[in-house]
């Protein structure tokens, strides 16, 4: 069983879009739970490719292919895992800052986050102050992370956490921000938690914050 | 003895061969958003022209060539003359109007729209969402669907790009005049060409192109074989006309972001590098040496790879990722260097200007082969007041 799953972590790292699915089955062929082919497997090869992009032996477009990769074995387990509690390591909202409709990078950091294993509610694009506040409210969320490409937006996320501090929750929830104009000391001069230079590093906060339970 | 003067033309050329200009040009290799003018007729800009807002928001890559006299007739060449920016890169520049995109084109249309988005079929095929009541060209539009998904996609695609269509040319290419017209302008002339990452994202989209060397190999072999061809093949008749009356390519790949190349060195060297040397190899033997590519981002462990594929030189050499034109400079002396002045400072105000440009422009004339200026397009967050600031005080430098 170890085998199979450090096999199919492996498949992951080594990008093969076109086998995950026959491993897949296999593993549940031999009796493998789906969810410890998710955790153990796939979400363990998921952080392997996140700690490669972060020392640049992978770049963007390994990135991607390891989503597609991620894409492929879920699609082998997902109808397994209808109706099953899996529980998420922890909650996201996510969106990019409204008068910004750029979704490229929001949508990686969305894979990542669900690869590992975090339930995301994507509030898509161009995202008014509010409903990030509302969304952040109405799932309890541990975690808000708002991205923004121009430098005329990025102000935006200012707005977003006056408006978490004047709901009164800005302190139950985590923020990142992210996005080609970001930088640490934007990101300290806004009151953000973390400004990521990259999504695997946001992530990877995250996945520490959850760890230390420092988050809500 | 004082230096003879040159013009503008001969400013460019002296810098990209590395020899002594009578100064350097002062440009806007990427040029001003359209909102900036906007926001500066409220601050004092006189109002040459009616800045309407862009219609469907950006033109593809491949259609740069016949777009970009549109933007320099429309929004750049009257203001040029006010600020004294001299008629050098994409909005600002002579371009070769060499069409590489798909012919005929697809019919640009509006396929739905609310008070505060639309949804756009643009003319290269793509469809995408833009936010209406901004004349914004910075930043990209979100696209939502491609031309390409697959090999069978992708062999109907083709078909459009076919490089002997005479409707590449305008018609009356080739005769005496047209040849004179560009070998006399006292503008350097400027090709754009759409590089092999530009024509994959634009034709498949970020997401669906970049894991398609490890997804579809073939396909990725395939549509880097065809468009080297195709652009020996439609250049040909420009550049054995012109040769090196060609003084520049603006070479468009954006294949960086922030924190480093969107594809790793061994796609690039697999994929991409023996299209690159067989479409620079064919440029270098026509007498056209001046290839500059044009990539956002972190674009550093690309460098060495790129000058194997015949580049000579980069442009605008983004500073949010870190780049430092001295640490480029050092690093790289054989390559021509353009932009790297901080967007960031002429946002600030008038010290953190003074700050950039005493501390890189005097550097870069030192150092030659190097043309300072803002590290892609001006920002509408910049002030009218620091843009005129920015342009007397870099000029007392150049």
């Amino acid at each position: 069983m170890k085998e199979m799953l450090e096999r199919i972590c492996q498949s992951v790292v080594d990008l093969e879009i076109d086998k995950i699915s026959s491993l897949v089955q296999e593993a549940l062929a031999a009796g493998i739970h789906p969810y410890r082919i998710i955790v153990d497997g796939m979400s363990k090869g998921m952080e392997v490719v996140g700690q490669k992009f972060s020392a640049q032996e992978y770049f963007l477009s390994e990135l991607l292919a390891a989503g597609e990769v991620m894409k492929e074995g879920m699609e082998v387990l997902a109808p397994l895992l209808e109706g099953a509690q899996m529980e998420p390591i922890g909650r996201v909202v996510l969106g990019t800052v409204r008068g910004d409709i750029h979704d490229i990078g929001k949508d990686i950091v969305k894979m990542l986050f669900t690869g590992a294993r975090f339930e995301v509610f994507d509030l898509e694009v161009d995202v008014e102050a509010r409903q990030f506040v509302e969304k952040v409210k109405e799932t309890n969320a541990h975690i808000l992370a708002m991205s923004a490409l121009l430098t005329t937006t990025m102000d935006q996320m200012r707005l977003v956490i006056d408006e978490l501090k004047q709901a009164g929750i800005r302190n139950k929830v985590k923020v990142l921000v992210g996005g080609a104009p970001i930088t640490s000391e934007f990101g300290k001069e806004i009151g953000a938690d973390f400004a990521a230079m990259d999504a695997p590093q946001g992530v990877q906060v995250a996945i520490r914050w959850m760890k230390e339970e420092k988050c809500g | 003895m004082a230096k003879k003067q040159m013009n503008t033309r001969e400013r460019f050329r002296a810098v990209m061969h590395f020899q002594e200009p009578d100064r350097l040009p002062f440009i806007e290799y990427v040029g001003i958003d359209p909102a900036a003018y906007l926001r500066w007729h409220e601050e004092g800009l006189p109002k040459i022209w009616d800045i309407a807002p862009f219609g469907p928001n950006n033109p593809t890559p491949t259609m740069y060539a016949s777009h970009n006299l549109f933007v320099a007739g429309d929004y750049g060449m009257d203001y040029a003359s006010y600020f004294g920016i001299e008629p050098v890169g994409v909005s600002f520049g002579e371009v070769l109007p060499i069409d590489l995109g798909p012919i005929p084109r697809f019919v640009g249309e509006v396929v739905e729209e609310d008070d505060r988005y639309r949804i756009i079929k643009d003319e290269g095929g793509g469809i995408q969402k833009v936010l209406r009541r901004t004349p914004s060209s910075y930043g990209m539009p979100m696209y939502i669907d491609f031309l390409v998904r697959d090999q069978e996609d992708w062999q109907r695609v083709k078909k459009r790009y076919d490089p002997y269509d005479a409707r590449r040319y305008p018609l009356a290419w080739g005769t005496d005049e047209l040849v004179k017209y560009y070998q006399r302008i006292n503008r350097p002339v400027g090709l754009i060409i759409t590089g092999f990452y530009a024509i994959g994202r634009h034709l498949m989209g970020t997401k669906n192109f970049s894991p398609i060397f490890y997804k579809d190999p073939m396909l990725a072999h395939d549509m880097m074989d065809f468009w080297a061809d195709f652009l020996v093949e439609s250049l040909r008749k420009g550049v054995e006309t012109l040769k090196s009356s060609i003084d520049y390519i603006y070479w468009h790949e954006d294949m960086s972001h922030k924190g480093g190349p969107i594809i790793s060195p061994k796609v690039f060297r697999e994929f991409m590098l023996p299209g690159y040397k067989k479409v620079t190899d064919f440029l270098k033997s026509n007498g056209v040496d001046v290839i500059n590519m044009d990539s956002d981002g972190d674009i550093r462990l690309l460098i060495p790879l790129w000058i194997e594929g015949g580049i000579t030189g980069s442009g605008p050499l983004e500073c949010t990722p870190g780049l430092d034109i001295r640490d480029l400079k050092r690093e790289y002396p054989e390559v021509g260097w353009i932009g790297n002045i901080d967007k960031r400072a002429l946002v600030k105000d008038k010290d953190a200007i003074k700050q950039e440009v005493d501390y890189k422009v005097p550097f870069m004339k030192e150092a030659g082969g190097c043309l300072p200026c803002v590290d892609h397009v001006v920002p509408p967050d910049v002030p009218f007041e620091n843009y005129r600031f920015y342009c007397d005080y870099i000029k007392k430098f150049l």
